[in-house]
């Protein structure tokens, strides 16, 4: 093997070489990363989202400004709004998990929970659930203004620190959120147009440009 | 032809113990099914493997039962890291040298 004069060698060996080097690479991007995530899963969230956030309009007749709107706030409209939001996210971790293990069949890969999975679901779901119970310690507080950049800045962290563990174009997404979480907290007012914006429209377009970006490579 | 050749390393010719190799550097550790299922590989292919890893001084194990089953966890040393990265790097070369010899 040593000995073999370079310059000779088969064009074949190399290509063989070249295989390998890509099968590897391959392997080591699966093993570290969960690759299963389905571009149909922001697409879809993003679209509840956006009827949730239509929704919550006409709970509020039609207002877009849930701030100021402190003294509208009965506690029929209270329960109706967590009702909304718990159904809303049941829903979308629903539609993430199902749209995933389809992904994971269309890719031929063996459906498992494995290590890079698990990382994922911790470092997503770690800061999410931090930033969801403080939404709800400000919503109960009665700091209803807040609640909305609270949720954009948390979900905006929870993708960032996830983007590490599946595809890291994810990151983009997070930026994207933390900017519109940190605009939506100078400005009063208008918390469910922000909400609408980061939930709905930013993920219907993430999962739009991932599929784009997907179908052509 | 200044080519490091002796970066060739015969450890890792097999295609199995690099895969293995470049699995374990991308990872802190990882136990013996999810290496059996990445590589997808049989018990005792990957046994055999593992254990010319471990002689070499590329891998380390670490045996830990859950309840009565025995979970074994492999980790790469220092060593390992270090011939995986050159023996990546020789193989570049040459793949450099074969495509500039024949005038590819």
């Amino acid at each position: 093997m040593k000995t073999k004069p370079i310059a000779k060698m088969q064009n074949r060996e190399t290509d063989e070489i070249c295989s390998t080097l890509t099968e590897i690479r391959t392997l080591m991007n699966r093993s570290s990363r969960f690759l299963n995530l389905s571009p149909y899963a922001p697409i879809v969230s993003g679209l509840l989202a956006l009827a949730a956030a239509w929704g919550v309009n006409r709970l509020y007749n039609g207002g877009w400004d849930i701030a100021p709107m402190l003294q509208l706030n009965t506690h029929a409209r209270i329960q109706a709004l967590i009702g909304m939001a718990a159904a809303l996210v049941l829903l979308c971790v629903a539609a993430t998990v199902g749209l995933s293990f389809a992904e994971a069949r269309r890719n031929g890969s063996k459906i498992a929970i494995d290590a890079a999975a698990r990382r994922l679901l911790w470092n997503f779901f770690l800061p999410l659930l931090v930033g969801g119970v403080f939404s709800i310690a400000l919503f109960v507080g009665g700091h209803y203004g807040l609640t909305s950049s609270v949720m954009l800045l948390f979900y905006g962290m929870a993708l960032v620190s996830a983007s590490a563990h599946t595809f890291s174009s994810v990151r983009f997404l997070g930026y994207a959120e933390l900017a519109l979480g940190l605009a939506d907290s100078f400005c009063q007012g208008y918390a469910l147009v922000f909400w609408a914006v980061g939930f709905g429209a930013f993920n219907l377009l993430f999962g739009i440009l991932f599929l784009a970006t997907r179908n052509r490579s | 032809m200044n080519l490091q050749l002796e970066h060739i390393d015969k450890t890792l010719e097999s295609k199995v113990r690099l895969g293995i190799m470049a699995v374990l550097t991308v990872n802190e550790s990882l136990d013996f099914k999810s290496l059996r299922t990445l590589l997808n590989l049989t018990d005792g292919n990957l046994v055999t493997h593992t254990r010319t890893l471990e002689n070499a001084g590329y891998i380390v194990s670490s045996k830990q039962f859950v309840g009565r089953i025995p979970n074994t966890a492999y980790r790469a040393t220092e060593a390992g890291r270090e011939a995986f990265r050159r023996h990546l790097l020789a193989l570049e070369q040459l793949i450099e040298a074969a495509t500039k010899g024949s005038g590819r």
